[in-house]
Formats: C-alpha cells, sequence, structure tokens
C-alpha cells in the first residue's frame, strides 16, 4: 500500500481536496432561506457525524476480526479506527451545540439522537482507556475487542434514532424517504465534504497503523534482546 | 460571519491540528527509541 499510495501523497491529496470543500461551503452552496449562513455548519457536522458512525462499524470489523483470526493487523485496525473516530466524534459534538444554539434556541437536549451520539462518545473513551490502562498483552486486545464488537449496537442505534423516535434533532437528509432532501449544489458540496473528511480519515488511520505497528515491532525487538542477554 | 460557524470551523480545524500533533509527537518519541535501541544493539 505504501509504495503504490505514500502517505506523503495521500495527505497532500486530503488537503487540496479541504480546500475544494471550503470553497464549495462558503462560494459554490447557496445561502438557506430561514437559517442564513450559520446552516453551513452543516456541512462539517453530517460529514463528521457519517465518519464517526463509519469509524465505529470499522472497529467492530476489526474486532470481529480480531476475535475470529487473531490478526494482529486487524487489532491495529481497530485501534487506529477508535482513536480517530473519537477525533471526529468530539468534531460532532462540538459542531452540534453551535449550531443547534442559533438554529433552536438550545445548546443541548438529551433526544435520542444526541444522547445516543454522547454515548457514542463515551464509548469511543472507554476503549481507549482500556487500551491505555491495561497493561496485559494478549488480554488487552480481547477485552478491547469485545467493548468494540457490543459497543456497535450504540452506533445502530444512534443512526436509527430520527428513523424509529420523533426528535429535536432534524429528521435524515441521506436516505430519509420523500420529503428529505437538499438543493441540488448542497448535495454536491455535502459529498465533496464528506470525500474530504473521509480522505483525512483514512490517512490518519494509516498513520495510527504504521505507529502501531512500529510499536509492536520494537517491543519483539527489546523482548528479544532480554532472552538473549 | 457568524460567530457560531467561526467557532464551529475554528474549533474542528483546532481538534484536527491537535491530534496530528500529538501522532507527530509519537512518532518522534518513537524513533528516538529506536536509535536507542539500535545503539545499545551496536554497542553489544
Amino acid at each position: 500500500m505504501e509504495k503504490i499510495f505514500p502517505r506523503q501523497v495521500h495527505i497532500v491529496i486530503a488537503l487540496v481536496w479541504f480546500v475544494v470543500a471550503l470553497y464549495m461551503i462558503f462560494l459554490y452552496a447557496p445561502q438557506e432561506a430561514t437559517m442564513g449562513e450559520v446552516q453551513r455548519i452543516f456541512y462539517i457536522h453530517f460529514s463528521l457525524a457519517c465518519t464517526a458512525l463509519l469509524a465505529y462499524f470499522f472497529v467492530f470489523l476489526g474486532s470481529m476480526g480480531y476475535l475470529w483470526k487473531r490478526s494482529h493487523g486487524a487489532d491495529d485496525f481497530a485501534y487506529a479506527c477508535a482513536e480517530a473516530g473519537f477525533i471526529y466524534c468530539s468534531g460532532v459534538l462540538l459542531t452540534g451545540p453551535l449550531w443547534a444554539k442559533p438554529a433552536w434556541g438550545i445548546w443541548w437536549t438529551w433526544d435520542a439522537r444526541l444522547t445516543s451520539t454522547f454515548i457514542l462518545w463515551l464509548l469511543y473513551i472507554g476503549y481507549l482507556m482500556l487500551r491505555s490502562y491495561v497493561d496485559n498483552p494478549g488480554r488487552v486486545e480481547v477485552l478491547s475487542a469485545v467493548v468494540g464488537v457490543l459497543g456497535f449496537v450504540d452506533a445502530v442505534i444512534d443512526y436509527m434514532a430520527i428513523r424509529w423516535w420523533r426528535t429535536q434533532h432534524p429528521q435524515p437528509v441521506l436516505a430519509g424517504g420523500p420529503g428529505s432532501g437538499l438543493d441540488p449544489r448542497m448535495w454536491l458540496t455535502v459529498f465533496v465534504t464528506w470525500g474530504a473528511f473521509l480522505c483525512l480519515f483514512f490517512y490518519l488511520v494509516r498513520q495510527r497503523m504504521a505507529l502501531g505497528s512500529a510499536r509492536r515491532a520494537l517491543v519483539e525487538l527489546r523482548r528479544a534482546r532480554a532472552s538473549s542477554i | 460571519m457568524n460567530k457560531f460557524l467561526f467557532a464551529a470551523f475554528s474549533l474542528v480545524w483546532l481538534l484536527f491540528f491537535i491530534y496530528v500533533w500529538v501522532l507527530s509527537r509519537r512518532q518522534s518519541k518513537l524513533d528516538q527509541e529506536l536509535a536507542d535501541l539500535k545503539h545499545k544493539l551496536r554497542r553489544e
């Protein structure tokens, strides 16, 4: 992968993509009629939220992969996705209230979507704390994989919350059925912005995985050295 | 520019910059540890 698509090229593509996305958010997408320019928060809020949910799906896949095959690659992937997913989920919880205050008049409400997103953020924290504090090779991977698999239930509830219940949070714009949707220029801006955030996400995951495998190699080298002395 | 819009974009970029900075610090630390280990192995 590194030879075909080096990480340096990857980050340059992500940055150029972001420049295009910012141009589209501020200069190409039309102004929303009722909320005005504050609605432009939607483009980053939506992209961060979709990526945070997708990240937890990857954590779930990596965790299943580890439990099934005991593959260190799958574990590194799950760990990297959890760390990047935590950053994205934190972004969702920062941009959400900043949009809610001018749009709804309140910073926060405990409705189904907001609460399940907050729980997802806590799950990310729990997963990362487990990785940091349990210092028992073999056991920490299994425990975190179990959290990764069980926590996926909340990611599903989070995704479905605005479909299952009436919430303060708006109804879905993506796959939301009749009546949902956006101006075509807004759609294009949504997809370009989400693409930029996804591109950055995969770069962060690659960077984190490289760090994880280098750390593992270092630990093994140290162990080999200690046993040879 | 609307203050909420400005705050949302600024905080998100700040968040990502902090994370990239943390990753690069970890990478530097790992490189240092690797260099130390190589040095020790060469001496042995």
